[in-house]
């Protein structure tokens, strides 16, 4: 179950390789951005788009605000990219950026009374088609329902508990990484995550049958 | 009863409802030393409202970490890229490089915000 579990030694020289590859792989794409290549631009968005895109969905609730934050969102990485200090990885910086503007998206939206209820109604509309009901022959179709009652589960916690079941449960983000984003100390995190999790078993338990 | 079961319950006070929950982050984590998980589970295995809240918990974990995956549409690195030069053209890069070249002299810029600003005004009071 555990993304950050315990590690074997062989898995852990193997973890340790490959965070050294990806750091040796951000480096040389920040050198190439930071000369202005459009190439590596679009090498950082495509490689980055799909993880960014799923985490403003979790804290948004909606797809088409989520596309218009993640352009963005894109368009001040660009801007930035010669600011990063590299006391981060890369990806870090990034979801640090997503979730400032995330968490400025919801304040806009809250002032413009856009409140969860209307923001979920695709998602409430789908699990409530067939939520409860045993699952259907159609696998794809019973994915999606089983999404809808996620991501509804997820949109009734407090944006900031939002933010630590998508960073680590959802994108499988360390602890340690979390920290960087949210700028929490260690047990904030946890035991914010901890009540956030019962929460949502509380809250999706309601949804069984 | 094992070695184990029973030097716990020597040594140590037997762990409590709250302290046994509050461990189920660290247990679904796996991030528990070997002793504190088998005390948790040996918590679990004698109490059945502690049993069920763990089954909840970590069926929910598990659920989460499942889920499938939002992937983003696919022309948004085209409209990122497409943003970008927009944004390069008319920007404030543009507007910063524009001052760089064509640099007014604040005695000269500041009489002149106030005429077009006087200006501005009467044009808007004239009947």
């Amino acid at each position: 179950m555990a993304s950050g579990g315990v590690l074997e030694i062989g898995q852990e020289g193997a973890a340790a390789a490959d965070a050294t590859e990806s750091r040796r792989q951000d480096a040389a794409l920040l050198v190439r951005l930071r000369r202005g290549e459009p190439d590596a631009f679009e090498q950082l968005v495509r490689t980055h788009q799909d993880r960014l895109y799923d985490f403003c969905v979790r804290m948004l609730g909606d797809r088409e605000e989520a596309h218009d934050l993640v352009q963005e969102i894109f368009v001040s990485v660009h801007q930035n990219v010669r600011r990063f200090r590299e006391d981060s990885k890369l990806s870090t910086w990034l979801f640090r950026i997503t979730r400032n503007h995330c968490i400025n998206r919801l304040k806009y939206l809250k002032r413009r009374g856009r409140g969860r209820s209307e923001v979920y109604d695709e998602a409430t509309a789908l699990f409530t088609e067939g939520g409860g009901t045993a699952p259907g022959p159609d696998a794809a179709l019973e994915s999606a329902r089983e999404r809808a009652r996620v991501q509804w589960a997820i949109s009734q916690l407090e944006p900031d508990a939002r933010m630590l079941v998508a960073l680590r449960d959802i994108e499988g983000l360390s602890y340690d990484e979390i920290i960087d984003i949210t700028e929490l100390p260690e047990g904030t995190v946890k035991s914010r995550l901890h009540r956030a999790r019962e929460k949502l078993a509380d809250l999706l338990g309601r949804l069984e049958p | 009863m094992s070695g184990i079961h029973r030097r716990l319950q020597d040594v140590e006070p037997r762990m409590d409802h709250r302290e046994a929950q509050a461990l189920f982050l660290a247990l679904a984590d796996d991030d528990l030393p070997a002793p504190k998980a088998l005390e948790v589970r040996t918590h679990l295995d004698g109490c059945e409202d502690c049993r069920q809240g763990w089954q909840r918990y970590a069926s929910t974990v598990k659920r989460l970490q499942g889920v499938a995956r939002e992937k983003a549409p696919p022309a948004l690195a085209t409209m990122v890229l497409s943003r970008v030069r927009r944004k390069r053209r008319f920007g404030l890069r543009g507007l910063h490089a524009m001052h760089m070249n064509h640099r007014l002299p604040v005695e000269i810029l500041i009489p002149l915000l106030l005429a077009a600003a006087v200006a501005a005004f009467l044009v808007l009071a004239a009947p």
